[in-house]
């Protein structure tokens, strides 16, 4: 469970970092350079949770994802766009919800085996 | 008689073509795009509010300047420019929650009903607005019927993955997130 489609949600974070460079019409999410570093710190962070695939280490970067939106928006409400604007707020409000959502539903899956251990 | 051999047919098509299903997802990627990128110039705390109205709330405003339906142009004149900031509040988070859920494909039948809510509201504040095209909101309306009639986070997305487990499920939470997938 939180193997693949977490290192896939982590991989999408880090190409996100992309924005930074695209400007203009395509420009999907608003990305200044300390708000690359973000994706790309936490999106590999996520990559190297689903590729150990581990769970723990899942629900820790849906966390990790989740706080940096709530930093952002904090930010945002003080005039600061340091990391990012509203765009960024909802992609890694998307990638926390779904890591954590993939880490609480691979220890559902766990549960069962463990207790035949 | 139909509806027994048109719905098998129309599984199949999705079943047996990678790239119908790719395709799906595509679609959902890009609405969640629109939404993200569209959150952008949402900006707490006074979206636009001011001696000079920008961004959100000048387009909440067009409701009342260039009415669209009466009874719409009324609410919005006398309880949502009045209570502005609550407003832009839940526009932001509900833009932002439709971005997030159908990026990830979870609950995405319940998010894409939120998105046709949501494109109604903005299609009522704005449609006859100056350099409006009213087929960007009618397209974007049937984006939405079309994430919800394909249940298209069951393609590439959090609902395909889980949706087993919540169908076996007996618990409420479960049983809901198998309904809104």
């Amino acid at each position: 469970m939180t193997g693949r489609p977490t290192l896939a949600l982590g991989a999408a974070s880090v190409v996100s970092a992309l924005f930074y460079f695209v400007r203009g019409t395509f420009q999907f999410v608003w990305l200044p350079g300390a708000g690359a570093a973000v994706a790309v710190v936490l999106g590999l962070f996520a990559v190297f949770a689903g590729w150990l695939g581990s769970r723990l280490l899942t629900l820790a970067a849906g966390a990790a994802f989740l706080a940096a939106s709530a930093v952002l928006m904090v930010l945002l409400v003080r005039g600061g766009f340091l990391i990012g604007n509203g765009s960024a707020f909802s992609l890694w409000l998307g990638l926390g919800i779904g890591l954590v959502v993939l880490g609480a539903a691979a220890a559902y899956e766990t549960r069962p085996t463990e207790g035949n251990a | 008689m139909i509806s027994n051999s048109v719905a098998p047919a129309m599984d199949d098509v999705l079943a047996s073509s990678r790239l119908n299903r790719a395709l799906i997802a595509v679609l959902r990627v890009g609405v969640a795009l629109l939404w993200i990128q569209n959150v952008s110039w949402k900006d707490p705390p006074a979206f636009g509010e001011g001696p000079s109205p920008s961004g959100l709330y000048q387009f909440t405003r067009y409701a009342v300047e260039h009415p669209v339906f009466p009874p719409y142009s009324w609410l919005v004149e006398h309880l949502v420019l009045p209570n502005f900031t609550f407003f832009g509040w839940a526009v932001l988070l509900v833009e932002s929650a439709l971005g997030a859920f159908l990026l990830i494909g979870l609950a995405t039948r319940l998010w894409a009903l939120v998105g046709i809510a949501q494109t109604v509201a903005i299609a009522l504040s704005v449609l006859n607005a100056p350099n409006e095209w009213v087929w960007s909101y009618l397209l974007m309306l049937l984006a939405h019927v079309a994430l919800f009639a394909t249940a298209a986070g069951r393609y590439a997305g959090l609902d395909g993955l889980l949706r087993p487990r919540w169908a076996a499920s007996r618990s409420t939470l479960a049983r809901l997130l198998a309904r809104a997938s």
